[in-house]
């Protein structure tokens, strides 16, 4: 009998350790999200993906009202991205377009997890680095998140101590390589945002203006209300959501779906073939996957930072009922 | 652009040396020399904390005019911020600065599968006679309408992502860090 007491503690101790640990990883994603959405601050940072170094600036403020963010290129290209109440707004003075788009409904505030870590345990490993790291000299916790399949990418997050924000964060592929990372290199915590911070500093006077909205009068054809019928996602992905949309800049009508795993999403976004400009075959913008190709009078168009395989798996599940 | 052409502007940055003529060539010709210059003193500004409020588009347009106005060397001042490659790199934690600085589109159509489906596609819309130039004009109208219809996508994926519902508008550096003709590649008409 002492034998089999003995046998299940040693079965249970290293168990027990474990869910604290992962008790501690779900409360560290919880605050991190929260801090996303509740902090007020403006830092600077510098991003790498496709070997290309860019240093941008980021001003967030959370209000009573809800959230308004402003990040801005530090370099010559002088994009801007506003986010408020009334959605999305890119500047893009290199494109000569100021594109607008419908923001998502507001979320709850604070924000809740999206997921339970028992869920995300199935597809990632977590590991919580005992040593603190200092980031923009915040110290921060250091979080490892593995995946244990192809489908899906690791995760390396810096998190602030403190206040929870993520501050530094590795991208890395099926490979283990480091393929998108990004750093603050300096932070200041707000109280208030001073409204001008908040302000597009682009000349958009000169620029062509794109809305989201209504679909255009020529638009060929209108979507018909499909069911889409979902068939062979990876594992570990479930459908978030499923919207219908008309975009700013080709002002056709589509159908939007969200699938993900917890931690990473994969948008499929459906459109009449009569409309140009599709993506047929697959492209990447640093992390980020897309995959397209026509079917039966639809465009299939799948996006999301996991791999290559996984965007075009996630197309091919999608099917009209 | 070359090893040796970041490893160049490295050490002139680092006050190591002073501007060769041939690079000093290179800056006033080459866009994409031009470019890199900019960057790596502006990412030496951000990492020294140093970076200004606001960075005027005219910047590239000056330095370039500098540039033509400058007769002999252009040295920067040694900044109290020491910065070199090896610097540089434990500072962003291995950040691979010396691949590439070039620049590339909003989403960089980078198969080129597509891109050869796409030329085989309207060569067979062309009469055989049709010039190369209408050809490229418009196998680059049908990419731009491609890269406008992805910027949407990735716009409304960043929406709806769990990764903007836990890093709030992070990703969306994705669509600032990816512009295309940077106008800091415009070449300096030659004097």
């Amino acid at each position: 009998m002492s034998n089999r007491v003995l046998a299940l503690s040693l079965f249970l101790i290293p168990l027990t350790a474990w869910s604290a640990e992962m008790a501690q990883v779900q409360k560290l994603l919880e605050n991190m999200q929260r801090a996303a959405h509740m902090q007020s601050y403006d830092g600077t940072f510098v991003y790498n993906q496709d070997s290309q170094l860019s240093a941008m600036r980021i001003i967030h403020s959370s209000e009573k009202n809800g959230e308004r963010e402003r990040l801005v290129a530090l370099d010559s290209s002088g994009r801007e991205v506003i986010r408020d109440r009334n959605g999305v707004t890119c500047y893009l003075p290199d494109r000569n377009a100021v594109v607008v788009e419908k923001g998502r409904p507001p979320i709850q505030v604070p924000p809740p997890f999206p997921d339970k870590i028992e869920h995300l345990t199935s597809v990632y490993d977590f590991k919580l680095e005992a040593e603190e790291q200092k980031v923009a000299g915040q110290l921060a916790h250091k979080l490892v998140i593995t995946p244990k399949d192809q489908y899906r990418y690791g995760h390396q997050l810096w998190v602030d101590k403190k206040t929870g924000l993520l501050l530094k964060k590795h991208l890395l592929n099926e490979q283990g390589k480091v393929i998108e990372q990004f750093m603050f290199t300096h932070i200041r915590y707000l109280k208030q945002v001073p409204d001008k911070l908040l302000q597009p500093t682009v000349d958009s006077s000169q620029l062509t203006r794109y809305e989201a909205g209504k679909p255009a009068k020529n638009s060929k054809r209108e979507m018909a209300t499909h069911i889409w019928q979902v068939k062979g996602l990876p594992p570990g992905f479930k459908r978030d959501l499923q919207r219908k949309h008309t975009m700013a800049a080709s002002k056709q009508p589509l159908d939007h779906l969200v699938f993900s795993d917890g931690l990473a999403s994969v948008s499929v976004f459906i459109e009449s073939s009569n409309a140009k400009g599709h993506l047929q075959g697959e492209t990447h913008m640093g992390a980020v996957n897309a995959h397209g190709y026509h079917a039966n009078g639809y465009h299939v168009t799948a996006v999301g930072e996991v791999p290559q395989l996984t965007v075009k798996m996630v197309s091919n599940a999608v099917m009209v009922k | 652009m070359s090893e040796k052409k970041f490893e160049a502007i490295s050490s002139i940055m680092d006050g190591e040396q002073s501007v060769s003529e041939t690079l000093y060539a290179e800056l006033k010709q080459n866009g994409e020399v031009h470019a890199c210059w900019e960057r790596y003193h502006l990412i030496r500004d951000v990492l020294g904390n140093h970076a200004p409020d606001k960075i005027s588009l005219g910047l590239a347009d000056r330095v370039a005019a500098e540039l033509a106005d400058e007769p002999t060397v252009l040295a920067p001042k040694k900044s109290h911020f020491n910065f070199n490659k090896k610097n540089l790199m434990k500072q962003v934690s291995a950040v691979a600065i010396v691949a590439s600085v070039a620049t590339v589109a909003i989403i960089s159509v980078q198969n080129t599968q597509v891109v050869r489906q796409e030329a085989y596609s309207i060569a067979k819309v062309n009469p055989p006679l049709a010039s190369s130039a209408i050809q490229q004009v418009s196998s680059g109208r049908k990419q731009q309408d491609m890269q406008s219809r992805l910027d949407g996508y990735i716009v409304n994926h960043n929406e709806y992502s769990v990764s903007s519902r836990m890093q709030g508008m992070l990703p969306y550096m994705r669509i600032i860090g990816n512009a295309q003709n940077k106008k800091s590649v415009k070449q300096p008409a030659n004097k």
